[in-house]
């Protein structure tokens, strides 16, 4: 997917305007998010199972080679094939060669964040081979041609008329169907398409390296269908999904589901190693796995960064993320919106380019408690706006001008001394009481939308050398204490 | 009032926003500390403790005004009380950041952060040591100030402080607190981003007033000046008449009524 990170202001502007998604997103709050509260305030230990996911998480990015490693040793013996893609064009070229020679013409794929980066849905219609999305919320956003909106919840942003009226467009039925009709609908549509599919493509939740086996999280079996009914299924996959053993996926899925949905468990949570052995009565006959880098390596070898790579995908700081809930997922520009994107997007697409994500943010925190293996998302993002501004290690990608480091230094100097800021201070009182705040175009941004407040006379440590060392409990006479 | 003598002296640190914009703030955190018995000096030389800078990304600029701030509380021993969650954590979780390199000037960081409070904080203390002057019975026929709070985001998710500040505004009978719908979610300030992003800002602060107008609150109140200016801004270019005052405003308030009583 190109990135388009460079337009979140204007894209961000337009989101705020448009009312139906506003309404649309809305409903995050008293549903993903409080629902997310729910289950994880009814989960004994919560905290000591976060503590627990990220460990183990912080243990396997030590040690990436070697659980990669070991992962595809295990599945290859599973009678699997892996293969490591270091661009996300590399692996599309290997998914496309691979259905061409084996004769694909349609592919059902599962809802995968890793083929957007791939644009894998493109790729695959040059090459003349039709891939269907049949999660229900992609199967809409890809009927309408647009990108997912949301990690977990693609079409968050339309609401069930909306999904009718594009129904009624593409497929031709009435315009005025419910949710369940429209369900049946693309229920009836999808069936179909699995019954006629040459190929499978599934991303992973989990890829766990001591049984070789990949964990995928769905809520309509759409997941399973793509892994046991055509005869070739690809797994695409971050390379930081993998997880050591196969006693780490229970906590994982715990920790993954109750933080997505605020569900217990998913409708399904099918696993897959390799693919249908000989005494399997079905199954696919062959299973691939592509194991996608992509400039992971590169966020990998930042220390700060790192831990971003422990995200599970579950979309909670989204929903906790009142700026995401205000911009929508199409404002950050790329695959991956909201908090986490606002870290991963610049890094993976260019920093320099995506500059406007780091700042995006009031670090108001809600995404770092929301997260479900403590990821500091506040701390990389203070640190990118650092790196941005005066960094060295990405420094041919630095943005801040040299008038806006002068600003900064000047000011600094100014608030250096409570005396001359007190000075400029009350100068500035003085000076918006003779002219109009319109006509000062950095006070702009505040008064829009808010009136400034009155500036006083005098600053506090001024007063208190004027009035103070009084003993006299009530003697203070600054006018505040009647109410 | 036995065990009060150990909190005999503190420090305001008054913040940059309270000292130039809202100093009758800090007189009301001066006169609430006096009258808990609490002697109260203020270091002059104060000034910024760096964190508008430290948030947008420059650290060197951030790093001088933290230095400056060793330097005003680095000679003392006194307990700092200071009127903004905000910035306490820039002292408490972020100053070893920008001294990470430096650890003479990070252990005296570590040292002032550890006898700096957010003023709920301290408070709390003094209110579990008994060091709060009794406050009589109002009387039958007395005004309750029905007030609204706001959580501000570093205080409540930096700090881990939520229920302080709720406890010492219900342990005065004269307040009537009347909790607001999503009252952890941001105002929307976020320091320069409310500038550099105005209308996201602003999108969010409508939300938040809408939760303000819907406690029919006569008075919302916060820890942080700088989230209440803020609201304060949004609330009037609306029309709204709905005092803005900062916690410590609020218990000054009640208390010298308290005592008039």
């Amino acid at each position: 997917m190109r990135a388009s990170t460079q337009y979140f202001k204007q894209k961000s502007t337009e989101t705020l305007h448009d009312l139906k998604i506003q309404e649309n997103l809305a409903g995050l709050y008293p549903g993903f998010h409080e629902a997310r509260i729910k289950a994880s305030s009814d989960t004994e230990d919560w905290d000591q199972l976060k503590e627990r996911g990220r460990r183990i998480k912080a243990h396997t990015l030590d040690h990436l080679d070697y659980y990669l490693e070991l992962l595809e040793k295990n599945v290859t013996n599973a009678g699997g094939v892996v293969v490591f893609a270091d661009t996300a064009k590399d692996a599309s070229e290997y998914v496309t060669k691979l259905a061409k020679s084996r004769g694909v013409k349609s592919v059902v794929k599962s809802k995968s964040m890793l083929s957007e980066e791939m644009s894998l849905n493109h790729h695959l219609e040059i090459q003349g081979i039709e891939p269907i999305e049949t999660d229900l919320g992609e199967y809409i956003v890809q009927l309408a041609g647009e990108t997912p909106y949301h990690i977990i919840a693609p079409a968050i942003h339309k609401s069930s008329e909306e999904v009718a009226a594009l129904f009624s467009e593409k497929i031709g039925t009435e315009p005025t169907l419910g949710i369940e009709d429209l369900t049946e609908v693309a229920r009836k549509q999808l069936r179909e398409k699995f019954i006629s599919a040459d190929m499978g493509i599934t991303g992973g939740n989990f890829m766990v390296a001591d049984t070789g086996t990949l964990a995928l999280v769905t809520n309509e079996g759409n997941g399973r269908m793509c892994t046991s009914m055509p005869r070739i299924h690809v797994a695409i996959v971050g390379m930081e999904k993998v997880i050591p053993s196969i006693t780490d996926l229970g906590l994982f899925l715990r920790l993954l589901i109750r933080s997505a949905t605020g569900q217990w468990i998913s409708s399904y949570v099918t696993t897959v190693s390799g693919p249908k052995r000989s005494k399997d009565i079905d199954g696919p006959e062959e299973f691939h796995l592509v194991i996608v880098d992509n400039g992971r390596s590169r966020i990998l070898a930042d220390p700060v960064l790192r831990e971003s790579l422990y995200c599970l995908r579950c979309g909670a700081c989204l929903n906790a993320c009142p700026v995401y809930r205000k911009v929508g997922g199409h404002s950050y520009g790329w695959v991956y919106p909201g908090p986490i994107g606002a870290v991963i997007s610049p890094m993976l697409t260019g920093l320099s380019r995506g500059k406007d994500l780091p700042f995006a943010s009031t670090l108001c925190g809600s995404c770092k408690e929301a997260c479900p293996v403590k990821i500091d998302i506040p701390k990389m993002l203070l640190y990118l706006r650092n790196q941005l501004s005066e960094g060295t290690h990405y420094r041919s990608e630095r943005t801040s001008g040299l008038l806006e480091r002068a600003i900064s230094m000047f000011c600094g100097r100014l608030l250096g001394s409570q005396n001359a800021t007190a000075k400029a201070v009350k100068f500035l009182g003085k000076v918006l009481k003779i002219f109009p705040k319109r006509i000062f175009p950095f006070l702009q941004g505040w008064t829009r939308f808010r009136d400034l407040p009155e500036i006083p006379e005098q600053s506090f440590i001024e007063r208190w050398r004027d009035s103070r060392h009084i003993d006299n409990v009530d003697g203070g006479d600054d006018g505040n204490s009647e109410k | 009032m036995s065990n009060c003598k150990e909190f005999g002296r503190v420090s305001i640190f008054a913040t940059c926003v309270v000292n130039h914009l809202f100093p009758n703030v800090a007189f009301s955190v001066a006169r609430v500390l006096e009258r808990c018995s609490v002697a109260v000096d203020v270091e002059e030389t104060q000034a910024c403790c760096g964190q508008p800078f430290f948030n947008m990304g420059y650290w060197k600029d951030a790093g001088r005004l933290a230095k400056k701030f060793l330097a005003s509380y680095g000679d003392t021993t006194e307990k700092i009380v200071v009127p903004s969650g905000s910035c306490v954590s820039m002292i408490r979780n972020h100053y070893p950041q920008l001294f990470a390199e430096e650890t003479d000037l990070l252990s005296q960081s570590k040292e002032i952060a550890s006898r700096t409070f957010e003023f709920t904080e301290y408070l709390e203390l003094l209110f579990e040591n008994n060091c709060i002057p009794k406050i009589d019975s109002p009387g039958e026929d007395f005004h309750q100030y029905r007030v609204t709070y706001h959580e501000a985001c570093h205080l409540s998710r930096e700090l881990g402080i939520k229920s302080s500040p709720r406890k010492i505004l219900k342990s005065f009978p004269r307040i009537d607190l009347v909790e607001m719908d999503k009252a952890e979610v941001c105002c929307g300030f976020g320091g320069t981003f409310s500038v550099k992003y105005p209308e996201i800002s602003s999108a969010m602060l409508d939300d938040k007033i809408e939760s303000i107008l819907e406690t029919k609150a006569s008075t919302v109140t916060a820890c942080d000046a700088s989230c209440l200016m803020n609201i304060e801004g949004g609330l009037k270019k609306k029309g709204a008449q709905i005092t803005t005052l900062h916690i410590a405003e609020v218990v000054d308030a009640v208390m010298s009524g308290a005592v008039q009583v």
